[in-house]
């Protein structure tokens, strides 16, 4: 069941049935960074391999990033997931408290709430680094380049405008 | 489930019945010590006494008696890297130690920024070690305190084999000749490479490899008999093996591999190459093996010339079955100890020794049911 206000609306669904703009925000929000996530890792795990001297086909890197889809995404799924269930709050805070650069705001919140995440994931588990390709610089800032993507998506779908649509259609 | 289902199911459980109660009553485990801060690796003196490595930077010394001695040796190197899967390694002692009390000792060394896979020599005596150097150490420095490697076998000529792990992060570095991650390099006992090392020819690669393309081997045997080197090694997730190791030979991490990423992600699609060896044994799942030892006792004479190696995450001792070099069949042993096992060694009595991996770990001794 989801949570309703005293006067027994649904903050989720409208009257009409159409989800909050926040909630499908965060969702495309989640699954945007996951995929992006995935197939970035993907390639660059694959340019380490070809970089050693192994001829790969294209054939080789569809099959791995589709493998990583099937394989990859669902652990990096609840990793951002749980990272955008602090990092997108917190950006709605700062961008309350500061009252402009929205859309950087949540860009640079949910970039930045990967970058955290990591380091602790990396600091809980026995292994140095969990996900390889944030080994180095610019795998890394790929990955949190998704993040941003995610927070800019979020954004984008929680405008004033789509909102203000929203409130209006129900 | 009709009755035929039940009257087969009762007499292959009649059949099997007495077989299980054979194979489990075939052994007998002694505790020859316990007590031990994760024990990793065994030497036998010939006075019948016995070394024991603690990860943790100890020396353990157990008396002909079978008595632990309290106090740890003194005199280990004072630069031993203790955290997570750093520490003190393996243990050997020289081929002539009849006649020059010297021991070799694996560890990692430096910090947890900067540090290295270790070899140092020392001469024991009653208290601890003395003379003690540090021969040789792997280039270039790691961050993080994973895959050490750190097995050490001496070869009939008196050299020895050291393996070296990727140290996780820096897995491309195996396939680099240019430095000593993910190998097993070949040295003398003073720690110079011998002048018949196979790369001592590439201008581009150290002289003291051996073989490369290794991730983090933990076991490593020499066969007298044949002269046949294996190595195990820890995959990924999958991937676990047993590698024939042969001189300039080029194992393949992490270019192949039958293993993925802890994540579930590929490492690479490639499960073979020209120019890259496939290893004898692949256990996927895996096995997490650890020390490992070519069984030529006398107290078990169906085991002989058999591998058994350690597993930790599966808790088990994998007993490989080899005719002529060639893998014939495994059998799962001690699982009922449901113990993480970090080493195998052959004991000089022919019985099987065994080392439990935990705080308070064992030094556990394998015999026959009737010895």
């Amino acid at each position: 069941m989801p949570p309703t206000t005293p006067a027994g609306r649904s903050v989720v669904f409208s009257q009409q049935g159409g989800v909050h703009p926040a909630i499908l925000g965060f969702m495309a929000a989640v699954i945007l960074t996951t995929l992006a996530g995935t197939v970035i890792q993907s390639q660059f795990n694959l340019a380490a391999i070809q970089g050693l001297g192994a001829e790969l086909s294209i054939a080789d890197w569809l099959w791995v990033t589709v493998q990583d889809l099937g394989a990859f995404s669902p652990v990096y799924f609840i990793i951002i997931l749980a990272t955008f269930l602090l990092a997108i709050p917190a950006a709605a805070l700062a961008v309350r408290l500061i009252g402009s650069a929205r859309q950087g705001l949540y860009m640079g919140g949910t970039a930045l709430g990967l970058f955290v995440a990591l380091q602790v994931i990396d600091h809980l588990v026995p292994m140095p680094t969990l996900i390889a390709a944030t080994r180095s610089l610019p795998g890394m800032a790929f990955m949190l380049a998704a993040a941003a993507a995610g927070g800019w998506l979020f954004a984008a779908m929680t405008s004033a405008t789509r909102l203000s649509q929203h409130r209006n259609a129900s | 489930m009709n009755r035929h289902f039940w009257r087969h199911s009762a007499l292959i459980v009649s059949l099997c019945l007495p077989l299980t109660l054979l194979q489990a009553h075939e052994t007998r485990i002694e505790t020859v010590a316990e007590g031990l801060d994760h024990p990793w690796s065994l030497a036998f003196l010939p006075d019948g006494g016995m070394l024991v490595t603690e990860r943790s930077g100890q020396l353990r010394r157990i008396s002909p008696e079978g008595e632990l001695q309290k106090a740890p040796l003194s005199g280990l190197p004072d630069d031993i890297h203790v955290d997570s899967q750093a520490g003190l390694k393996d243990v050997v002692l020289d081929p002539e130690f009849a006649s020059n009390q010297r021991l070799f000792l694996s560890y990692a060394c430096g910090t947890r920024r900067a540090n290295h896979t270790c070899l140092a020599r020392g001469v024991l005596g009653d208290g601890g070690l003395t003379e003690l150097e540090e021969i040789f150490r792997a280039q270039p420095a790691k961050a993080g305190s994973a895959h050490y490697g750190g097995r050490i076998a001496f070869l009939p000529d008196h050299t020895l084999l050291l393996t070296i792990g990727d140290g996780f992060n820096y897995r491309e570095e195996a396939q680099n000749k240019g430095n000593h991650i993910g190998s097993t390099v070949r040295l003398d006992r003073d720690g110079n490479a011998p002048a018949d090392n196979p790369f001592r020819d590439d201008r581009d690669a150290r002289p003291e490899l051996y073989s490369i393309g290794h991730r983090n081997a933990q076991g490593l045997v020499y066969d007298a008999q044949s002269g046949r080197v294996y190595s195990n090694e820890h995959g990924p997730k999958g991937g676990d093996k047993i590698n024939l190791i042969e001189a300039g030979k080029n194992y393949g991490w992490p270019v192949i591999t039958y293993g993925v990423d802890y994540t579930g992600a590929q490492i690479s699609p490639l499960t073979e190459k020209p120019g890259m060896e496939q290893p004898l044994v692949d256990w996927t799942p895996s096995i997490a093996p650890s020390g490992m030892t070519l069984y030529d006792g006398d107290l078990f004479p169906h085991w002989q010339g058999d591998l058994f190696s350690g597993a930790l995450a599966a808790r088990k001792v994998q007993r490989v079955m080899l005719e002529d070099g060639q893998v014939t069949g495994e059998e799962a042993l001690f699982q009922e100890l449901g113990k993480r096992i970090r080493d195998v060694r052959t004991g000089p009595d022919g019985a099987l020794y065994l080392l439990t991996d935990s705080r308070r770990g064992e030094v556990l001794r394998v015999v026959p049911a009737d010895y």
